[in-house]
């Protein structure tokens, strides 16, 4: 796993979180399709630790589920419930001020 | 490009017989998945083995394939308990505290009244069996809702699981409480057993339904 999987893989319940906020359902692959397309191939989901994360988050109620039948296959939808929305500001949020203070530390000049 | 059914087949024996796994929910939702990962790859001129092999690579393999499926099961009855007890709060909460209240009152006024006629074969059999109807059609409604796609009733709903769980409540009652102890006890501790029968009835009839109404919502895209 290079180092920029390991930077998704932990911030990986914020971007679904994010995704499903902006779109009201998505289903896996569209979830995957979406994260490559938004950073142009730079950065990719891969399909081991996206269902993982999506089950947890269901788990934990934030996410609720519905399955409709698509093209002759069962398709299963995910989208935010009224507890995954706050906790999707509240990560989001979270994320935010730790990436503002990773590019602070990262920016530091050396002291003279 | 749309995958034939030879190879919607094979996607189906690779993730069962190939990768042995078991669940159907997590199988018909990696088989999604598979099928619009081939597809796609099949439009840039990829052969469909190769196209499976690489969706199988971002599994982790057989290995990663059977993790997922452990932590499912494992996220599936933390999932269960979860909405299990906030449903069983609600029931502690407005509104839904006045069935609470209401159901304990009705339920001390017949222990007071009535405390061994509940214990009565006949009427053990006759709850048993309206319990069984009242099922029957609780979930003759749930698959009219389906096929019709028309929204749910809640009130409805709650009086139909408000019967189903009354009545075996009274069941539970009439199987564990010898007539001795029936009627040494006092009404109250009685009422406080039925209710609870009566809360987790509701809420695992409750939970099932909701659980039910996930599945196949619409047919067609």
């Amino acid at each position: 796993m290079n180092s920029n999987q390991q930077l998704l893989k932990g911030s990986l319940s914020v971007i679904i979180l994010k995704l499903l906020e902006e779109q009201e359902r998505m289903y896996g692959y569209e979830i995957t399709q979406k994260v490559k397309a938004l950073t142009a191939g730079q950065m990719a989901i891969t399909e081991g630790a996206l269902y993982p994360a999506l089950h947890k988050l269901e788990a934990e109620g934030l996410l609720t589920t519905e399955t409709q039948v698509v093209e002759g296959r069962a398709r299963k939808y995910y989208s935010l419930t009224k507890d995954g929305h706050t906790e999707a500001v509240s990560r989001i949020s979270e994320l935010g001020i730790m990436l503002e203070n990773l590019q602070r530390l990262l920016t530091l000049k050396p002291a003279i | 490009m749309a995958l034939t059914n030879e190879q919607l087949t094979a996607i189906d024996r690779h993730l069962r017989k190939e990768n042995w796994l078991l669940n159907e929910d997590l199988i018909d939702e990696l088989t999604d998945h598979y099928a619009n990962g081939i597809e796609e790859q099949l439009t840039t001129g990829v052969p469909f083995e190769l196209a499976m092999s690489d969706i199988h690579k971002g599994f982790g393999g057989r290995k990663g394939l059977l993790k997922m499926e452990e932590d499912y099961h494992a996220n599936q009855a933390k999932g269960h308990i979860r909405l299990l007890r906030s449903i069983l709060i609600s029931y502690f909460k407005m509104p839904r505290l006045g069935i609470t209240v209401l159901s304990s009152l009705v339920l001390y006024g017949l222990n007071v009244m009535f405390p061994l006629s509940l214990k009565s074969d006949y009427v053990g059999f006759a709850l048993a069996t309206v319990a069984l109807i009242t099922y029957f059609f609780a979930f003759r409604r749930l698959m009219s809702w389906h096929k019709s796609g028309f929204g749910r009733n809640e009130q409805v709903n709650l009086v139909l699981q408000g019967f189903n769980a009354l009545f075996l409540s009274f069941f539970y009652l009439r199987l564990f409480l010898p007539d001795k102890i029936l009627l040494n006890l006092h009404p109250a501790v009685t009422t406080l057993i039925c209710i609870v029968f009566f809360l987790y009835e509701v809420s695992t009839l409750e939970l099932l339904m909701q659980y039910k109404s996930k599945r196949l919502k619409s047919v067609q895209s």
